[in-house]
C-alpha cells in the first residue's frame, strides 16, 4: 500500500509539472514585454515608462520563455510565485491567495460536510422505503435536485433572502458573518445531497437483499440497526470516493456561486488576474495552479481511498 | 428362444403397414412463429414508452425545441432592438393578469405625497425630473382612490424627521401611454407631434401654449440677424399637451434594460444553446469514437502513449482550459467555435474511455477473428463488428452530453468566459440578469433559469430512459 501510495504521490506530481509547464508556456505566448509594462505602469500613474521598464527588466520580463520558465520554477520551490502588478503590486501572489483560500474552502468544505449525513438519510429511507410513497417523493426531488444547476439554486435563494433574514450579498469581509455563508453553501448542497442519496439508495437496495442481512435480522437487529451496522458499511465502498468526487464538482461549481453571490474568494481573483485589458498574469498562474493542485489532489485520494475501502481494488498497481 | 418369440410378438403387434411416412418427398421446416419478431430498435421503442416519465420528458424536449424554433419567428419584437423607453418593463402575460402574476405591474415603496392623478394642475409647470418622481393613481392596481391611499399610508421616521410610505403595485405598461404636458418643445418638434397624433386637446380645448417667446421675440426686434429660411416663431418654444406613447403592447416575459423583449431573446438562446450543445456532442462523440478506437483496437505501445495523453489532459481541471483557450485564441476565432472547443476539450475524454473498454473487449472475440481471417481491413472490424456492440452508449452518451453542455455553457457566461455579448444563448442572458440585479429585477434571471433546468431535468429523464430502453443489461441507478 504505502509502495503504491508514492507511487500516485509521484505520478499526480508529474502530472501537476506538466500541467503547469503547459500553463505557464501558453500564457506567455499570449502576453509580451511590452504588454505586461504597460500593465505595471496603469497601477500607478506618477511611474515613467523607464521606470516600469527598469521594473520589467529586473523580473525579468524581457528574457526568452525558457529563461523564464526556469527561474520561475526556481522560485516556486521557494514559494516566490512572482509578482502582482494589478491586484496588489509588487506582492508575492501565493500570498495575496493565502487570504482569499479561506472564503472558498469554507465554503465548500462546509458544503461537503452538510451534503455527506443528509444524502445518506435521505438514501436510507428511500431504500428502506423501496417503491412506498417516500421513496418515490425521494426520487423525484432527487431528479430535479441532481439536474438543476447549482446557480439556479442561488438566484432562487438570493431572491428570498430577505425573507429569510440573510443577505442578498456577501459582505466585505471585516463584516461578513456566518449568515453570508449559508446561501452559497446551501446553493452548492443540494446537488452533492442528491447525488449521495441516489447512490446510497441503489448501493443499499442491492445489500438489503442479501443473506446476511438477512442473518442480522435474525440475530434480533430491527430494520435500521441492520442497515447502518451492516448493510451500509458494505456498501460504503464505491460511496466513499464518490463523496471525495463530489468535491471537485462543489469546488467548481462554487466559482459560479462566488461570482454571483459575490464573495471575495480564490475563483474571483482568478477572474480578474485573466481580465483582457489588464491580465495579471503571475497571480493568474498561481490561482490557477490552486485549482489544479485541488484537482489532481482530490482525484489522488480518490483513487487512494478505493484501495482503502476495499483492499481488491489498487489502480494503477502491479497486479 | 424366448428372444425370438419376443420379436414374433412385436412383429404381429406392430404390422410394418400400420405405419405411414408424414413425408418423403417434400421436406420438412420449422413452424413460422406466428407472432412478429421485433428488432433492436422495435424492442427498445417498446421499452422506451413503458417508461412514462421518460416519455413526458420527451415530449417537453420537443416543445421546447418547437418553441425555440418558432417563437423567434412569430414573435413581432426584433430580439436585437434597443428601445430604451421600455427598459425593464415587468412581464405581461394577457391570460394571467386576473391572476395577479404576470400583470405588468410592479412594487413600489413610495411616498405617499408623490402619488396623485394625470390630471393635477402642478404637473404642468413640472421639470422632467421632478415630474419622474409621481405615481399616478390611474395608474395603481392595489388602489383605486388617493382616499384609499390616505388610509393605508404608513409612517417612518429618518433621522427624526417623518415620512408616510404606502406599497402600490404600479402599471407599468399602462403607465407609458400616460399624458403628460411637454415644456420647451420647439415649434419643429410641436409639428411633428402633431403628424405622429400624439398632441391631445386638454380640458381648456388648448393643445398648445406658447412658453417662451424670449428668442423669437428678439429676432422679431432685429430681423436683420434672423438666419435666413426661418421665422421669429420657430424661435420660441412650446408646451404641449401629449398623449405619451401607446400602451406598450404586452411583453410575456419583460424586457431586459434596453428594453428588448425577453420572449424572443430567450427562445433565440435556447436555440443557441441547444445547437452548441448538440455541435458539442456531434464532435465529441466523433473524435471520442476515433480516440479510443484506435487506443485499444491496436493497444500496446500506442495505447499507451494515448492513454498517457488522455490522463494529463483529463487531470486539468475545467476552468484551466477554459482559461488557456480564452487567453489564448480570443480575438483569434469566433467565440462560437472558442466556447464549443473548450467544451469538447473538456468533455470528449469520457467517451473515448468508454469506446476504448469496448473494443478491449470484443478485439479478441471469435466473430471478429473470423471476420479478420476472411481479410477484412481495420476499418471494417472496427467500424462494422466492434463498435455497433456499443452503439446504445454511444447514443446515449450524445444525448446526455447535450444538457452538460448546455449546463458549461451557462457556467462559463456567469464566469465572463463565455459567447461574446452580442451572441444570444441561455448563459449570456442569466449572466445579463445577474448584471442587472437579481434581487431587484428577478424575472430577468428566473425565466432563463426555470428553462435551463427544465431543459436539463428533462434531458436526464429522457437520456436515463434511452440508456436502459437501449442495454437490457445497463439498469439505471434509479431502477
Amino acid at each position: 500500500m504505502i509502495r503504491y501510495t508514492l507511487k500516485r504521490i509521484v505520478l499526480m506530481f508529474v502530472t501537476l509539472f506538466i500541467i503547469l509547464t503547459l500553463c505557464y508556456i501558453l500564457i506567455q505566448l499570449t502576453t509580451s514585454f511590452e504588454k505586461r509594462v504597460t500593465v505595471y505602469r496603469m497601477s500607478d500613474p506618477k511611474l515613467t515608462q523607464e521606470d516600469a521598464e527598469a521594473y520589467g527588466r529586473a523580473h525579468g520580463w524581457d528574457d526568452p520563455i525558457p529563461v523564464k520558465y526556469f527561474n520561475w520554477l526556481k522560485g516556486i520551490i521557494k514559494g516566490d510565485w512572482g509578482v502582482s502588478v494589478v491586484k496588489e503590486v509588487g506582492q508575492n501572489p501565493w500570498v495575496i491567495l493565502t487570504r482569499f483560500i479561506p472564503f472558498t474552502m469554507s465554503i465548500n468544505i462546509w458544503s461537503l460536510i452538510i451534503s455527506v449525513p443528509l444524502g445518506f438519510l435521505f438514501g436510507i429511507i428511500a431504500a428502506l422505503r423501496k417503491n412506498k410513497l417516500l421513496d418515490y417523493l425521494i426520487s423525484f426531488f432527487v431528479i430535479i435536485f441532481i439536474s438543476v444547476p447549482s446557480f439556479v439554486f442561488v438566484t432562487f435563494l438570493m431572491i428570498n433572502a430577505t425573507s429569510m433574514g440573510l443577505p442578498i450579498q456577501f459582505r466585505a469581509a471585516d463584516q461578513a458573518n456566518w449568515k453570508d455563508y449559508v446561501i452559497p453553501i446551501m446553493a452548492l448542497s443540494f446537488g452533492p445531497i442528491a447525488t449521495l442519496t441516489r447512490y446510497t439508495r441503489a448501493e443499499l437496495t442491492e445489500v438489503l437483499t442479501s443473506e446476511y442481512l438477512l442473518l442480522a435480522r435474525t440475530k434480533g437487529l430491527n430494520k435500521f440497526q441492520a442497515t447502518v451496522r451492516h448493510a451500509l458499511r458494505n456498501s460504503m465502498v464505491p460511496l466513499i470516493p464518490l463523496i471525495i468526487g463530489n468535491f471537485i464538482s462543489i469546488m467548481f461549481g462554487s466559482l459560479v456561486i462566488e461570482r454571483i453571490y459575490g464573495v471575495k474568494g480564490v475563483g474571483g481573483i482568478l477572474l480578474e488576474a485573466i481580465s483582457e485589458t489588464n491580465p495579471d498574469h503571475d497571480l493568474a498562474m498561481a490561482a490557477l495552479a490552486f485549482y489544479t493542485i485541488i484537482g489532481l489532489a482530490t482525484t489522488l485520494v480518490v483513487d487512494l481511498s478505493y484501495g482503502i475501502v476495499d483492499p481488491r481494488i489498487r489502480m494503477g498497481a502491479r497486479k | 428362444m424366448e428372444n425370438l418369440n419376443n420379436k414374433e410378438a412385436m412383429e404381429m403387434e406392430f404390422a410394418p403397414d400400420a405405419f405411414e411416412f408424414t413425408q418423403l418427398d417434400e421436406r420438412i421446416f420449422d413452424k413460422k412463429f406466428e407472432t412478429k419478431a421485433i428488432g433492436y430498435f422495435g424492442d427498445a421503442i417498446r421499452r422506451f414508452v413503458r417508461n412514462k416519465s421518460s416519455v413526458v420528458a420527451f415530449a417537453i424536449l420537443v416543445l421546447i425545441i418547437l418553441f425555440s424554433i418558432f417563437a423567434p419567428i412569430f414573435s413581432k419584437y426584433d430580439p436585437y432592438y434597443i428601445d430604451v423607453n421600455i427598459s425593464l418593463y415587468p412581464p405581461k402575460i394577457p391570460g394571467l393578469a386576473k391572476l395577479g402574476i404576470f400583470d405588468g405591474t410592479r412594487k413600489y415603496k413610495v411616498e405617499a405625497k408623490y402619488i396623485t392623478t394625470i390630471s393635477d394642475p402642478r404637473l404642468v409647470d413640472m421639470k422632467d425630473e421632478e415630474y419622474s418622481k409621481y405615481f399616478f393613481i390611474e395608474y395603481i392596481r392595489n388602489f383605486d382612490s388617493l382616499e384609499e391611499i390616505e388610509e393605508a399610508k404608513y409612517e417612518e421616521t429618518f433621522d427624526g424627521e417623518v415620512f408616510y410610505f404606502v406599497d402600490i403595485k404600479y402599471d407599468i405598461y399602462a403607465r407609458s401611454a400616460a399624458p403628460r404636458w411637454l415644456k420647451d418643445v420647439t415649434h419643429a418638434e410641436y409639428l411633428k407631434l402633431k403628424e405622429e397624433e400624439r398632441i391631445v386637446v386638454n380640458e381648456n380645448g388648448e393643445e398648445m401654449i406658447v412658453a417662451n417667446t424670449f428668442l423669437g421675440d428678439y429676432y422679431e426686434r432685429n430681423p436683420q440677424q434672423l438666419p435666413p429660411g426661418k421665422t421669429p416663431q420657430d424661435f420660441y418654444t412650446y408646451k404641449v399637451y401629449v398623449k405619451g406613447f401607446e400602451e406598450t403592447p404586452p411583453h410575456y416575459f419583460g424586457t431586459d434594460i434596453s428594453g428588448r423583449d425577453l420572449w424572443t431573446r430567450l427562445w433565440m438562446g435556447t436555440r443557441t444553446s441547444l445547437l452548441i450543445g448538440l455541435f458539442v456532442a456531434v464532435i465529441t462523440i466523433t473524435v471520442g469514437v476515433i480516440w479510443g478506437s484506435i487506443s485499444g483496437y491496436y493497444g500496446g505501445n500506442v495505447d499507451l502513449i494515448m492513454e498517457r495523453f488522455t490522463e494529463v489532459l483529463g487531470g486539468i481541471p475545467w476552468i484551466v482550459i477554459m482559461i488557456l483557450v480564452k487567453m489564448f485564441l480570443s480575438g483569434k476565432v469566433p467565440s462560437l467555435i472558442l466556447v464549443g472547443l473548450s467544451l469538447v476539450l473538456t468533455s470528449w475524454i469520457g467517451t473515448a474511455s468508454m469506446v476504448r473498454s469496448q473494443m478491449y473487449r470484443y478485439k479478441g472475440r471469435e466473430y471478429v477473428l473470423a471476420s479478420r481471417t476472411f481479410g477484412a481491413s481495420d476499418f471494417r472490424l472496427i467500424f462494422k463488428h466492434i463498435l455497433p456492440n456499443a452503439l446504445g452508449t454511444i447514443v446515449t452518451g450524445t444525448i446526455l452530453i447535450i444538457p452538460s453542455a448546455i449546463f458549461f455553457e451557462s457556467s462559463v457566461a456567469y464566469l465572463g468566459l463565455g459567447f461574446d455579448s452580442s451572441t444570444l444563448s441561455i448563459g449570456n442572458l442569466l449572466d445579463a440578469g445577474r448584471a442587472s440585479g437579481i434581487v431587484q429585477h428577478p424575472y430577468l434571471t428566473i425565466f432563463p433559469s426555470v428553462i435551463i433546468s427544465i431543459l436539463m431535468i428533462s434531458f436526464n429523464l429522457f437520456g436515463n430512459g434511452l440508456r436502459d430502453a437501449l442495454n437490457p443489461s445497463l439498469r439505471g441507478a434509479e431502477e
